[in-house]
């Protein structure tokens, strides 16, 4: 990925390829390298194989068995490669999310449509107050998210933007990738521009927003799954009975 | 977002003698000669590290300024007619042309100049002062100057369903039985939640988001400067234990989040009898805050004291480890196996105080005045030998 200016910071490409593997899926990361500076956080799940795994000490919540844990935690800052000044900081957060039992019964990730339909009406569902804003950024029920299907060979993704932390003056991109039909991954991609005392960001906003969005599509387009041929084979069979 | 108050320069230092070649690449056989000022050791010991990519770019910028240095030369200087040559005419005449050199400091004929490095910002002059060969750059100050994304200080909390998960400041501020992360000072406060949940072990801790601006105001190394936004989180942390001071819980702090606490603490009257707390890499003045917290008889129970390898912390704590100790020593006896875990934590806070590399550096802090190698290799050298 082009950076704009003279912008600096980790480049995903240049990531280290790190695998997890599930029941009906194996999945590899691009996991960016993180500089050795000051104040950065660089956590990748010790546990690679969640086949069976024991979720006990997963973030639980709800009351129908949903739960998460990460997969990778890394923050870093970009800087300006002629200032040395600190423009943006950025932290990555990859979890998986454990569906109930109802939800794997139903096999509703194991489609494109059906899985799409699953979290953006969910999505509504969380941020019923946001019906619309006056800033054209902002994630609304309007523009629904800004969602769109990330096309993949057997399951679209799909990316959206939320308010995820309050106080914070732009959405942050998320992400959901179906790992079978007992999980699913969920990506945020935190990003906030950087102001010292005294000094405006030498970068725009309207440059840095679009650069976090650039950024976040190229790190889901390292993404890869691979699915089980058992799982494959369920895939095409619900498809053709949708046919 | 509010920008905290703009920083003031530290009193410009006129004694020469302070002053020191900044590092091995400027003293002047390239470019102007660069000096700086010695006691601003350990706030730049605390700030940069040389080993890492961020401090080398920090370093690399400062020994830029030999550049400007090329351009000024404002020394006023007496010289008459070179009739008179005997002892006594040379020696008023240096008298002289030292008093000039020192008003030329003091009254800043040259005009003092800013550069901007990272989070850093230096304030520096250019002198030709008695016995230097050349225009040379005087760093006279030197601030770490903290950014951060603009969010507020204060509690927050996670709102999880399977859709998302929102960080938000907390509306129920009821912490009975509650573990609350009082973080160091962060870039943002998901950053801080993520840390919170890998230091309290749990997911359910809420946080306590202290911006980056709090590292600076509440610095170990500097008298303490309340920005509006420092004194926004201090005041809402006082609220916190006002509310919930009959309740029961417990605090986990970090870093800096512990001059915050203490800050908190002094505006709390009565007791937190119910309040328990444990200590990260304490970045504020420990024997002090402990005295506090025995004060209020509140809860420092099992490991409540940890150190995991933070110099600031350890530096703090070698400053004055008898004061520690003491406190340590003078805490309600404790029951069962804590006995076992108190002594410890004596021992250990104990060798930790009286560490010789820590003691070595703030030793060094006073020593370099005057010392004949650089500033950067007096850093390297104690950063050496604190790993």
């Amino acid at each position: 990925m082009k950076f704009p200016n003279h912008l600096t910071g980790p480049q995903f490409s240049d990531g280290d390829l790190v695998s997890f593997l599930f029941d009906e899926s194996e999945l590899t990361l691009r996991i960016p390298k993180v500089p050795y500076n000051r104040d950065t956080m660089d956590r990748v799940n010790p546990q690679k194989d969640f086949r069976n795994p024991d979720t006990s000490d997963w973030d639980h919540f709800g009351d129908e068995g949903h739960c998460t844990t990460y997969l990778s935690i890394q923050s870093w800052r970009y800087e300006d490669s002629i200032t040395h000044d600190d423009i943006a900081y950025a932290h990555l957060k990859v979890e998986v999310l454990k569906q109930s039992d109802r939800e794997a019964e139903s096999c509703f990730a194991l489609n494109s449509a059906t899985f799409y339909r699953h979290f953006i009406d969910g999505i509504h569902g969380d941020f019923v107050d946001s019906k619309r804003d006056e800033r054209p950024y902002w994630p609304t029920q309007e523009n629904n998210f800004f969602a769109k299907a990330i096309k993949r060979e057997y399951i679209d993704g799909l990316q959206v933007q939320l308010d995820l932390v309050e106080g914070k003056k732009y959405p942050t991109p998320c992400a959901y990738f179906p790992l079978g039909r007992h999980y699913t991954l969920r990506i945020a991609f935190h990003f906030g521009s950087l102001h010292y005392e005294d000094r405006p960001n030498p970068y725009s906003e309207e440059l840095l927003q679009q650069f976090k969005l650039d950024a976040f599509d190229d790190f889901l387009s390292h993404i890869r799954i691979e699915y089980t041929p058992e799982t494959i084979a369920l895939i095409q069979k619900l498809k053709a009975k949708q046919q | 977002m509010t920008l905290p108050a703009k920083p003031r320069p530290k009193t410009i230092s006129y004694d020469l003698s302070e002053y020191l070649f900044f590092s091995p690449n400027t003293t002047g056989l390239s470019g102007s000669p660069v000096k700086i000022r010695a006691d601003l050791f350990m706030d730049f010991f605390c700030n940069v590290d040389p080993q890492t990519h961020d401090g080398q770019s920090v370093i690399r910028d400062i020994e830029s300024l030999k550049i400007f240095g090329k351009t000024a030369s404002q020394n006023p200087r007496v010289s008459v007619p070179a009739r008179n040559q005997s002892e006594a005419h040379k020696s008023r005449l240096n008298r002289v042309n030292q008093t000039l050199n020192i008003l030329s400091f003091n009254q800043s004929i040259s005009p003092e100049k800013t550069f901007y490095t990272k989070n850093v910002r230096v304030f520096y002059r250019v002198l030709q002062m008695e016995g230097d060969s050349f225009p040379t750059v005087y760093i006279s100050d030197i601030r770490v100057v903290r950014h951060g994304s603009g969010e507020p200080a204060g509690l927050y909390e996670y709102v999880s369903s399977q859709f998302n998960q929102k960080l938000a400041k907390a509306k129920n501020t009821n912490l009975e039985g509650k573990t609350v992360y009082i973080s160091p000072a962060f870039d943002g406060a998901q950053k801080a939640m993520d840390e919170a949940a890998f230091k309290t072990g749990t997911t359910k801790s809420l946080l306590f988001f202290n911006p980056p601006s709090i590292a600076e105001d509440l610095g170990i190394w500097k008298p303490p400067r309340l920005s509006d936004t420092t004194k926004s989180a201090i005041s809402e942390l006082t609220n916190l234990l006002q509310e919930n001071q009959k309740r029961k819980v417990s605090w986990f702090v970090e870093g800096e989040g512990a001059a915050v606490l203490a800050r908190a603490l002094a505006a709390v009257p009565g007791t937190l009898e119910t309040h328990a707390f444990k200590f990260l890499n304490a970045r504020t003045n420990l024997p002090s805050l402990l005295q506090a917290l025995k004060e209020k008889k509140a809860k420092l129970e099992g490991e409540f004291l940890n150190y995991t390898g933070d110099r600031t912390a350890l530096l703090s704590i070698a400053q004055n480890p008898e004061a520690l100790y003491n406190q340590l020593k003078q805490l309600p006896a404790p029951k069962g196996y804590d006995c076992v875990t108190r002594r410890y934590l004596l021992d250990f806070f104990q060798a930790l105080g009286e560490n010789g590399n820590a003691k070595a550096i703030l030793a060094k802090a006073l020593s370099v005045k005057g010392s004949t190698g650089t500033f950067i290799d007096a850093i390297t050298i104690s950063r050496r030998s604190l790993k």
